[in-house]
């Protein structure tokens, strides 16, 4: 069935309508039912339990507790923010400190490293660094947690 | 742009917007009344139904700068509990509507007693009773229409915008649970053969 109201609709359909609609109507005035036609009535009955309240209802201050997890949610973001902002401030200080200290001291490591490879056979340099590779797309492939043991 | 959102909520909303003092706890306690009851008619569950206010009023605030005046500031925020009520029966796979729905083909043809004393009837516990367990009973969404139509007294251009249904399809369905409503109330006020 569609619209109820429309004029196709079987006789009855619109009769029924046309009351329903008609309690409604009424029971929002507060009209005396005693001159109404008895479908009328009837339908006054349950547009009369309609209108009451729901059982259930909000706490009395849900507007305040709502406007106050909202404050602590945007203090919660300030602070996430502020420490992302020092995080990063950090690792580009230990970045430059690395950075100098190679610099600085690369010439008295670098021949010492390279005595202490292997081989200087080209094959094992390329396999070191494929391992090196192989290395870093797993740790970057899982997850912190399980990084730190707890995955 | 066509406003037709009236102008005191034009300016809650720019108070809002601005961060002025108490304006969000004004905005909700404005329009709790209409989320409780879309939400509590959709879920019927009270702690459900409180968590999922609490989120649409959390989500309001977060789109508010989207709200473009086109309608009235609680249809959208009606939208709104709606969709997150509708979201929240479509994770639970609770069915919207009665996938058999029962409505006579012809009329049901009654001889209406003119003796129905509605005073009493409204008055007789045992009758609000079962019409209450009635409405309960009903599937969530013409539980959460009639709800909307009878005692928030909006219009049915208003609950389309809130449910995004056609108007038609609205009235289909306040007009059945209407009907049902009435006719499980016959046995227990009578009625003629």
């Amino acid at each position: 069935m569609n619209d109820p109201s429309q004029h196709d609709q079987p006789s009855w359909v619109q009769r029924e309508w046309a009351a329903q609609e008609r309690a409604r109507q009424e029971e929002h005035l507060a009209l005396d039912a005693s001159a109404s036609d008895p479908l009328v009535r009837r339908y006054r009955l349950a547009a009369h339990a309609l209108r009451q309240p729901l059982p259930d209802a909000l706490p009395p201050d849900f507007a305040t507790q709502v406007a106050g997890s909202l404050l602590h949610a945007r203090q919660d973001a300030n602070e996430t923010r502020l420490e992302q902002i020092m995080l990063i401030g950090l690792c580009g200080l230990l970045g430059i400190v690395a950075l100098v200290i190679l610099t600085s001291y690369a010439g008295a490591w670098l021949p010492a490293m390279r005595a202490a490879l292997p081989a200087a056979d080209p094959s094992h340099r390329w396999l070191l660094i494929f391992a090196g590779c192989a290395g870093v797309s797993y740790l970057l492939g899982r997850g912190p947690a399980q990084r730190l043991g707890r995955g | 742009m066509n406003s037709v959102a009236p102008s005191a909520d034009r300016e809650l909303v720019e108070a809002v917007l601005r961060g002025a003092p108490g304006a969000f706890e004004t905005l909700v306690r404005a329009h709790q009344g209409l989320c409780w009851h879309i939400i509590y008619r959709m879920v019927r569950h009270p702690e459900d139904a409180r968590e999922l206010c609490q989120e649409t009023f959390l989500r309001v605030h977060q789109k508010l700068h989207q709200y473009r005046y086109e309608s009235a500031l609680k249809s959208w925020i009606g939208q709104i509990a709606y969709s997150i009520a509708l979201r929240h029966l479509e994770r639970r796979k609770i069915s919207l509507v009665d996938l058999h729905p029962e409505l006579p083909q012809t009329d049901p043809l009654e001889r209406i007693g003119d003796d129905f004393d509605l005073e009493a009837a409204c008055a007789d516990e045992q009758t609000t009773r079962l019409l209450h367990q009635a409405i309960e009973s009903l599937p969530a969404l013409p539980r959460t229409l009639l709800t909307l139509y009878h005692l928030d007294e909006l219009t049915i251009p208003e609950i389309t915008q809130i449910t995004g249904l056609p108007s038609g399809t609205i009235k289909s369905h306040l007009f059945r649970s209407r009907l049902k409503l009435r006719q499980l109330l016959e046995p227990a006020i009578g009625v003629f053969p």
